[in-house]
Formats: structure tokens, C-alpha cells, sequence
């Protein structure tokens, strides 16, 4: 491994890491308010419980997510110099304020953690709110920067220094709207999968008294209900942000679809892969005028392909494949919460539904994962889409990072410590998991 | 401008220490204990926040040196990240996984140890770098420096009360 693919492993883990930590406490406060809401409006203080239950859960994610994040941020400064001389000066706001909205999360969900048996009802709800404004606007923030990343606007490259810069400019890109509201959406989404999944795992359980299994199931059911939701909304995103990257950033759209010839009635191809020798498709399942349609809703819509440009600026066309597995993945985690509540909902009046519930919920338990594997997908699919570039045609990544320091030697220790910080969290979250139901089940 | 800018920064840096170097000697004096749960828990990571604020400060308006930092604060600096997580580990099993229910072990020693690297670290990086603050020829990043004052000082007006709070009481 030489310096340049150790520095790019090394912040590829880091952020692979990280996002796990960071979706999860910006869906988590969402869920926590939720349903501490409807605890409150019903006088469900088991429902009570278990929100609680949920917040020790958010301060495990927060301090995991917390510290994956400053590890980021000193990576960014030691290994990728060259790209923090140029944004720091552009962009360093968004950075601050990323600081400044977590420290406001933090502060108040130490609050919202210390204050459940000093106070009561709606008032320690409200506590909660800026919980989820710090952790939603910490994830605007940052998801700027990536915008920017590629967008580069508000600022002029003379003698290799930023100058003219225009901060709000910079930072307000449409590529940057897009993203943000494609990726908050489908935090939520995933976050509420996740959830869902693992109360479905318990809710049709055996061993569950009748009142934990109402309990449980309701929660799962309305978890599911939200899950669908963002789940839509994050696709609508999703396909606003192609229509978009047909337009400013072609390459990259080429490359999600293999696509190489310029031009009307372009296909859709599912699977394959592009010859390089020939630029043909090879294998797969190609869909006539489908790519042209979905960008510009007739078949007489020119997509440009990645004859475009010379292959040296083309991104890695594994792209491909990681696209078709995220829409894969993507459809079923908005059909798994949908077939679940459809089920649920007319089970009295179709009663033959009733004998589908428990399989389907096994089905929402089992996809639980899905909406994290979606997340992690869309991102490598973002950062690999820009390459060659660190910020579109302006630096190269092979020119941001650090040529200086010794990546190689340190670099193995972070991929071991990230998996000593994700076991202990998993760990911790399992025993809060566990004493959370233990009550709810007969022994 | 700048000056005001230094002070701020100044201020949250002695935040950090102050609260960090409470935490310090927490995690040693519970290593006397025969069960080991005294500890800082919620606001752990809004002491570590302060630092990341602090740091992301400084590297946004001195860019321009950057790349001399990255070259002469490397190994105590990732060190310092390393420490920082495996101390977030082990706070996650001690504090939540065993809620401090068990008696004193080897964890509890490295917990300990593992501020005493990052203190150290800390004092070694930071040394390198006010070196290199004097004796380097540099700009400091105006640009933005008004957005970090205002959202620096709003930040701690509204957080101080409930910091202060929360350090002296633990729960409210």
C-alpha cells in the first residue's frame, strides 16, 4: 500500500465509521420527541420508559459519534492539507458551525437525560427539541461543505490560494440543497428501520406478556409509518439530485449508469459493466429510452455519456454496481415498511391478512440493517462519483493529500480502534436494549 | 478583530482544560474506590465538543498553515486521537455496558491512563504549534472571523449556565 491509497483508505474508514454514528443520532432525537409526545398525549408512561430507554442509547451514539468526528476533523488538517488550505478559508464556517450545532446537542441532551425525574410532561419534551435542531443542523452544515465540494463556487483559485471568496455563495450551492435533503430524509428513514427492526425482533415474541406485545407492535407500526414516509421522500430527493447531475456534473451520471454515447433515447442498464476496450455494456439488463425518461421525461432527452470526457477523468465505474445495489436496497426498504402497515391496518378487516403479520414482521426485523447499508452505499457512491477529484476541477485528490508524514505505519492502527469503538458501542446498547425489555417479558 | 478572536479562543481553550483536567483526575481518584462509578457522564462529550470547536477555530483562520502544522504535530497528534478512542470505548463499557458496577480492573487503569496520554499529547502538540505560531511567517484567515466571534459567543452564552450547572450537580 503506498501513501496515496493509505490516505484514502484511512479517511474512507473513518467516515464509513462516523456515518453510522452521526445518522443515527440525527434520526434518533426525531424518534425520541415523537414518541414522548404521544406518551404523554396518552398517559403511556411504559411508552414513557422506553423513550428514556432511547435517550441513554442517543448519549452512547453521541459520544461514539462525537469522537469518530474529531478524528475526522484532525485527518482532514494532517493527511488532507493541501484540501483544508483551500476550504478553510471558503468554507471554515460550515466547519464552526458543525462544532457549534453539536455543542448545543450535547449540552441539551445532557439536560434532557439528567432532568427525567425532575421534570415532567411537555416541558421536559421541549428540552428535547434543541437535542434535534443541534443534530439535524450539524448534519446541514457539513452535508454544505460536501455540496461545495462539487460545486466549488464562491471564490477565485490565484497563485493557488483562494481569493474573492464568497462564503454564503459557497456554502448555498443547489448541489448542496439536494444533498442535504436527500441524505436527512434518508437518515431518518434508516434510523426508523432500524428501530422498527429491532421491536419487530421482540414483538411477536413468545415469551412477551400481552401488554408488552400491544405495546411493541404499535411501536413498530408507527415506526414503519415513518420509515415509509422518509423513505419516499428521500427517492423523490434522490431523483431530483440525478435530474440535477444530468445537468452539472454529467460525468458522474454517466458513470452511475455506464453510460458512454451522448445522446436521445438513452437506456437504463441494470447490472453489467463497460468494456473500456470497446465502450460497450456488457451483461446486464439494458431498459430502451428509460435513462431518458427518468432525467428528462421523453425519450428525445440527450444525456451526456462519458465519451465526454477523456477515461483518465473518468470516477470509478464500481459505481455502477454499488447504484444498482443501493436502488435495490432502496425499494425494499420502502416496500418492507409499506407491506407491514398495509397488513396491520386492514388485518381486522381481511382477516386472512392475520396469518402474514408475523412473517412480515420477521421481514421488518430482518431488514433492519437496510436503511444504514443505504446510507453507507449513497456516500461511497457521492465521494467515488467526484473522483479524480478532492474538489471538482480544482484539486485532484492525488494532489490534497499529505506527502510529508508516514500514513502507512499509523494508518493500521484507526481501522482496529474504530472496531474497538463500534464493539464497545454495540455492546453498550445492547445491555440498555436488554434492561429496557427486561420487564416487558416473563422470565 | 483578531485580538477579540484570540481571546474567545482563549476563553473556550480554558473551558476545555479546566473541565478536562477535572475529568483527569476523576478518572484517577476512582481508581481508590473499590467500585469504581464516579464519573462525568452526560457532559463528557460536550467537554470534548468545546475542544473540537477550539481546534476547528484555529485551523479554519490560520489555513495557511496547515500544512506546516500537519508536518511537526503529526505523531503527537494522532496519538492524542488514538487515546481519545479508546477513552470513549471504555467509557461506553464502564459507564454503560457495566454502569460501574464491577470492581476496579484493567480497564479502569487504562481509562485513567488514556487522559493522562491525551494531557500529555495535548501539551506536547500544543507546544509545537505556539513555536510555530511565533517564529513562522503566516496570514490569519480574517474572512470568516466574524461568524466564528458571533457564533462563539452566542454558543457560550447560552451553554455556560446549564455547563456550569451540570459540572457542579451532576443531575439537575
Amino acid at each position: 500500500m503506498n501513501q496515496e491509497m493509505a490516505s484514502r483508505v484511512l479517511i474512507g474508514d473513518s467516515l464509513g465509521f462516523h456515518i453510522i454514528f452521526a445518522l443515527l443520532s440525527i434520526g434518533l432525537p426525531l424518534m425520541m420527541l415523537i414518541f414522548e409526545f404521544i406518551a404523554i398525549r396518552t398517559r403511556n408512561s411504559k411508552l414513557l420508559d422506553h423513550v428514556k430507554g432511547w435517550s441513554k442509547i442517543m448519549v452512547i451514539l453521541a459520544t461514539a459519534g462525537v469522537v469518530s468526528g474529531t478524528l475526522i476533523a484532525m485527518q482532514f488538517s494532517l493527511i488532507w492539507p493541501r484540501f483544508m488550505e483551500i476550504a478553510g478559508p471558503v468554507v471554515g464556517p460550515a466547519f464552526m458551525f458543525e462544532g457549534y450545532f453539536f455543542l448545543l446537542e450535547a449540552i441539551f441532551l445532557a439536560l434532557y437525560i439528567a432532568s427525567w425525574d425532575k421534570i415532567k410532561g411537555y416541558r421536559h419534551l421541549l428540552i428535547g427539541i434543541p437535542v434535534a435542531i443541534g443534530a439535524i443542523g450539524s448534519a446541514f452544515v457539513i452535508t454544505l461543505v460536501n455540496g461545495w465540494m462539487s460545486e466549488p463556487l464562491g471564490f477565485t483559485m490565484v497563485n493557488g490560494e483562494p481569493t474573492n471568496i464568497n462564503t454564503l455563495q459557497a456554502l448555498f450551492t443547489q448541489t448542496a440543497m439536494l444533498k442535504i435533503a436527500h441524505s436527512v430524509l434518508a437518515y431518518i428513514a434508516a434510523t426508523a428501520l432500524l428501530m422498527g427492526g429491532v421491536y419487530a425482533f421482540f414483538a411477536y415474541r413468545k415469551k412477551a406478556t400481552a401488554a408488552t406485545k400491544k405495546l411493541y407492535q404499535t411501536i413498530v407500526y408507527r415506526l414503519m409509518i415513518i420509515s415509509a414516509v422518509f423513505t419516499v421522500g428521500t427517492m423523490l430527493f434522490g431523483h431530483a439530485s440525478a435530474v440535477y447531475l444530468a445537468e452539472n456534473e454529467p460525468v458522474k451520471l454517466a458513470a452511475f449508469e455506464v453510460h458512454y454515447n451522448t445522446g436521445a433515447n438513452a437506456p437504463l442498464t441494470v447490472g453489467g459493466s463497460l468494456n473500456r476496450e470497446t465502450n460497450e455494456v456488457e451483461g446486464g439488463i439494458q431498459l430502451p429510452n428509460m435513462l431518458s425518461y427518468l432525467v428528462g421525461f421523453s425519450a428525445d432527452t440527450e444525456v451526456k455519456g462519458l465519451d465526454t470526457v477523456p477515461q483518465s477523468q473518468w470516477p470509478p465505474l464500481v459505481v455502477h454496481t454499488m447504484f444498482d445495489i443501493k436502488m435495490a436496497a432502496a425499494i425494499l426498504m420502502l416496500a418492507v415498511p409499506v407491506v407491514y402497515v398495509l397488513i396491520v391496518t386492514f388485518r381486522d378487516k381481511i382477516s386472512w391478512l392475520r396469518r402474514f403479520e408475523r412473517p412480515s414482521a420477521l421481514v421488518v426485523a430482518a431488514s433492519g440493517l437496510l436503511g444504514i447499508i443505504v446510507v453507507e452505499l449513497g456516500w461511497m457512491i457521492a465521494e467515488i462519483g467526484r473522483q479524480p477529484y478532492a474538489i471538482k476541477g480544482v484539486l485532484m485528490t492525488i494532489d490534497a493529500f499529505t506527502k510529508d508524514n508516514d500514513v502507512i505505519t499509523i494508518g493500521y492502527l484507526f481501522p482496529v480502534s474504530f472496531l474497538i469503538l463500534l464493539l464497545a458501542s454495540l455492546f453498550a446498547v445492547f445491555v440498555v436494549i436488554n434492561k429496557l425489555k427486561g420487564k416487558d417479558f416473563k422470565s | 478583530m483578531i485580538v477579540a478572536f484570540y481571546s474567545l479562543m482563549v476563553v473556550s481553550v480554558l473551558l476545555y482544560v479546566a473541565a478536562f483536567l477535572y475529568e483527569t483526575w476523576t478518572s484517577v481518584i476512582r481508581l481508590r474506590k473499590k467500585r469504581g462509578s464516579e464519573f462525568v457522564h452526560a457532559t463528557w462529550e460536550i467537554t470534548h465538543t468545546l475542544l473540537v470547536v477550539t481546534l476547528v477555530a484555529f485551523l479554519m483562520t490560520h489555513s495557511s498553515l496547515i500544512v506546516d502544522i500537519a508536518k511537526i504535530a503529526f505523531i503527537p497528534l494522532f496519538i492524542v486521537v488514538f487515546a481519545f478512542i479508546i477513552r470513549a470505548a471504555l467509557f461506553l463499557v464502564l459507564f454503560y455496558a457495566k454502569e460501574g458496577k464491577a470492581n476496579i480492573g484493567w480497564m479502569d487503569y487504562l481509562f485513567a491512563g488514556t487522559h493522562i496520554v491525551i494531557l500529555l499529547g495535548l501539551v506536547i502538540a500544543i507546544i509545537q504549534v505556539v513555536w510555530l505560531l511565533l517564529t513562522a511567517d503566516y496570514t490569519v484567515n480574517t474572512v470568516s472571523m466574524n461568524w466564528y466571534m458571533a457564533g462563539l459567543i452566542g454558543l457560550l452564552v447560552v451553554c455556560s449556565a446549564p455547563l456550569i450547572k451540570l459540572y457542579r450537580t451532576k443531575n439537575l
